[in-house]
């Protein structure tokens, strides 16, 4: 490895400004051998402007000329590197330890337990399996990295997941119950100036006069459809809040205490149930008009009637207007509302049933989820946007289709693992819900073309679909989905075997707007991912364990996709050093580089460190080239890098690794060893035991 | 978009404060128009609270559009925030509606927030902390459970 660097010392003056291959025009030079001249000085570039090479495609002579035969450990001598310019921290350690903090914030602590107990289990399994036979690599990895797929799906687990890259998988969103919905169907609409939001005790919005306020406060404001709202619930009360009603009337009447709802006479008004908390007021009419703010309406639904006598100075969480309380209970989950909050009072119950929390559905892996229950679910709330019923046993293609029926508004349709869903099931969403953008069915191997071609023809609108594990589909239906939906964004695709080269074609070619592609175990191969260039918005690229991969056609899809930051080619075992250089120096937004299994050494890493001023995650588990130097090197010459993958490169040395956790704390460094204190850390932080079996192996 | 140093408030105990212009969203119209504006609805004391938050957060950036699939966190409201809403309840309840009121979204959702973290627990830890009465006979409050026992078992 070390014949590669030069004997020249590092700190060369660097040159700002990299000299241009001759042949190529290329912006960068590949390998830094002894320059030859060209023979022939070749035409210009086709494109004008274009850096790429003159000859279409992976340039071949390019490579031919500057690298002799074989790539990465090239005999001759190279010139040192350039020495990347000085940055400062760009790429915020900030952004992305929030990112892993977030990450562990978002572990419950049975799942942490679980999860460091599987982690346990996993990695001494691992060892175990390792030291019993050399093959284990690539079973461990294949494993690994099909549990890291599962990740793809479980956003927040992945931490465990040891090797195939940290935490960084797309993944539907964690939480769902977001509500921006309108306001409560049964409030009347609040006016844009929300002057009145409060019911019952109030402040007028006439001039404060000094006249005490009462004690339940429905001074004139109060009740139906009063005046302003007062600064706040049932506590103290200004000293000289005004009970102004305005010159002709009296105040003392209009604010009767609370326990006496009749002194005006009309304490009914108020919406439904009488006032709370002193909400009692003079009719809403006489109210408004002699309150000169008369376009507070106070919500009717009042049901609960438990504070028609607070002691003035308790705060009442019920004094809130409903829009706040909807607000706050938005930030529940499910469970919470249904089993808590929903207990509470009638209240409570009433503004559960609140349609906005029953537009994002999350019912995945309750078991009681049956089709009875879905049914009802749907006809309840008709406008569900966001479904998930992954994991869910209990109901059937009937379920869905009865859901998809009364929902047509669907937008977002998420069924992992759900066996017993057929084409019906798929088919029924496709024809229902014409507005459909996402459809995660991953692990629905009962699924066919047939029901992608549904799909294909009826949602035009889809752009993130997941069909990962879907092991009967074909390029068939792929085909009819790339033509159909124009507006794709992310394709995820897992051991899908029929799926070709064709299809990849398919994509690249008609859905531009392509960001996120997966192929991971395809039967898929340079020919088919050479088209990939073709998608300038390609952020996201996972090329896991596909048949077949060059090392050229890696190069040219990170020199021809600008925007790409995620590149994943672990399990593809040809990929070398010499493509890693290039990966390092072409890919000017790269942030993330998994090439677990890879054939690569330490210069690989160093590559990394040395050209790439943007990569923040390199995971080069199971390459079993790398030692110390490559980790070492890489640690101290890249500014960005802030997660490094070493899980069973098996010539590191733990001790090493520990080294650098201390003198690169800016890094996480990933090894079997560092991966179980870090569980542990964390579960003993959530105040678990550990158990009392062998913690590691 | 006002070039007046201030804008004078006055809060519902007739008490003024002169602010420094950020609340440009009041819509004031920079005429000279020196009369305080009336927030009825706002007690001097909030209002004071308020303004200090507001002091505090004035470099933040503007709060994102609200977005469907953002996520709902409520542990991360700055340390900051943190301590300075360790009220009673009462003041928290009103610098809600004053957040409301004024429409300070970052002000809003930070306090709410903060209700939420103490909605925790049974139904029953939930009624006494916040003096709640439940108001459920015995049938209607297995009714409610029975209807929503799907939720239960994972």
């Amino acid at each position: 490895m070390g014949h590669l660097l030069s004997k020249e010392p590092r700190n060369r003056p660097s040159q700002k400004r990299p000299r241009c291959c001759s042949w190529c025009r290329r912006r960068r030079p590949l390998l830094r051998l002894p320059r030859r001249t060209p023979a022939k000085a070749p035409p210009q570039p086709a494109a004008p402007g274009s850096r790429d090479c003159f000859f279409r495609g992976p340039c071949m002579l390019c490579f031919i000329v500057h690298s002799p035969g074989a790539p990465a450990p090239a005999g001759p001598e190279e010139e040192p590197p350039l020495s990347p310019p000085p940055r400062d921290g760009a790429y915020a350690a900030a952004a992305s330890s929030q990112h892993l903090a977030r990450r562990y914030a978002a572990l419950a602590a049975e799942d942490c337990a679980a999860a460091a107990r599987r982690f346990l289990l996993s990695s001494a399994a691992a060892a175990a399996a390792a030291a019993a036979s050399a093959s284990s690599p690539a079973s461990c990895c294949k494993e690994l990295g099909l549990a890291a797929a599962a990740a793809w799906e479980q956003q927040g687990r992945s931490l465990f997941l040891a090797s195939v890259g940290p935490v960084r998988f797309l993944g539907p969103p964690a939480a769902v119950q977001l509500f921006r919905g309108p306001p409560p169907p049964a409030e009347p609409p609040t006016p844009p100036e929300m002057v009145c939001k409060r019911k019952g005790a109030g402040v007028p919005a006439c001039t404060p006069c000094k006249q005490p306020r009462c004690g339940g406060g429905g001074c004139g404001g109060g009740g139906g459809g009063g005046g302003p709202a007062g600064g706040g619930a049932s506590p103290p009360r200004p000293p000289d809040a005004g009970c102004c009603q305005g010159s002709e009337q009296p105040p003392q009447p209009l604010c009767p205490p609370p326990s006496s709802p009749t002194s005006e006479g009309a304490p009914t008004e108020a919406g439904g149930d009488a006032a709370r908390a002193g909400g009692t007021a003079p009719s809403p009419a006489q109210q408004q008009h002699e309150c000169g703010d008369a376009d507070c309406q106070e919500p009717p639904e009042n049901p609960c009637d438990c504070h028609r006598d607070p002691p003035p100075e308790t705060p009442d969480i019920n004094q809130l207007p409903p829009s706040i309380l909807l607000k706050i209970f938005s930030n529940l989950s499910l469970d919470e509302r249904c089993l808590s909050a929903s207990l509470v009072c009638k209240y409570w119950r009433d503004l559960c049933l609140d349609f906005q929390f029953w537009k994002q559905l999350d019912l995945s892996s309750r078991q009681q989820v049956t089709d009875e229950l879905l049914e009802k679910i749907a006809s309840r709330s008709q406008n569900i946007i966001e479904i998930n019923i992954s994991d869910c046993r209990s109901m059937s293609d009937t379920g869905v289709c009865v859901l998809a029926f009364k929902c047509p508004g669907l937008l977002r349709y998420t069924a992992y693992r759900c066996k017993q869903l057929s084409d019906t099931s798929i088919i029924a969403v496709a024809s229902h819900c014409p507005l459909l953008q996402k459809v995660h069915v991953g692990n629905q191997d009962k699924l066919t073309d047939e029901g992608l071609k549904q799909l294909g023809s009826k949602c035009r609108e889809l752009k993130d679909i997941h069909f990962g594990q879907c092991y009967k589909i074909s390029d068939e239906g792929m085909i009819v989905i790339a033509k159909g939906c124009l507006k794709l964004q992310r394709i995820y695709m897992q051991e899908n075997k029929l799926v070709t080269d064709q299809s990849v074609k398919a994509f690249a070619e008609h859905c531009p707007e392509l960001q996120y592609v997966g192929f991971m175990g395809c039967s898929v191969t340079s020919k088919g991912v050479i088209h990939l260039t073709k998608l300038r918005n390609l952020s996201s690229l996972d090329l896991r364990h596909i048949t077949e991969l060059d090392n050229e056609t890696v190069m040219e899809i990170v020199k021809r996709c600008k925007n790409l930051s995620s590149l994943n080619l672990c399990l593809n075992w040809i990929i070398n050093d010499r493509c890693v250089e290039v990966i390092a120096k072409e890919g000017q937004n790269l942030k993330e580089l998994y090439l677990v299994s890879c054939k690569i050494t330490d210069y690989a890493l160093i590559a990394i460190g040395r050209y790439s001023m943007t990569i923040e995650t390199v995971d080069v588990g199971w390459c079993k080239e790398i030692t110390d130097q490559g980790a070492t090197l890489i640690a101290q010459s890249s500014k960005s890098l802030r997660y490094l993958g070493l899980m069973r490169c098996d010539k590191v040395n733990e001790v090493t690794v520990e080294q650098l956790v201390q003198q690169y704390p800016h890094i996480t460094f990933s090894t079997v060893l560092q991966d179980c204190k870090r569980t542990l850390e964390r579960a003993y932080q959530m105040g678990w035991t550990p158990n009392m079996s062998a913690a590691s192996s | 978009m006002q070039t007046m140093p201030s804008i004078k408030l006055q809060c519902s105990n007739g008490e003024i404060f002169g602010v420094d212009t950020m609340l440009e969203d009041l819509g004031m119209d920079d005429e000279g128009d020196n009369d305080p504006v009336p927030l009825p609805n706002v007690k001097a004391a909030i209002f004071k609270k308020v303004i200090q938050w507001c002091t505090h957060h004035k470099h933040d950036p503007p709060p994102p559009t609200d977005d469907e699939n953002k996520e709902k966190w409520t542990d991360d409201i700055p340390v900051w925030d943190q301590e300075f809403l360790k009220v009673d309840q009462g003041i928290l309840f009103e610098l809600i509606l004053a957040a409301n009121y004024l429409d300070i979204k970052g002000l809003l959702d930070v306090t709410c927030k903060t209700v939420v973290n103490m909605i925790k627990g049974k139904s029953e830890e939930i009624c006494k902390s916040f003096n709640i009465k439940i108001d459920f006979t015995e049938e209607e409050e297995v009714q409610v459970c029975k209807e929503n026992q799907w939720c239960e078992e994972k």
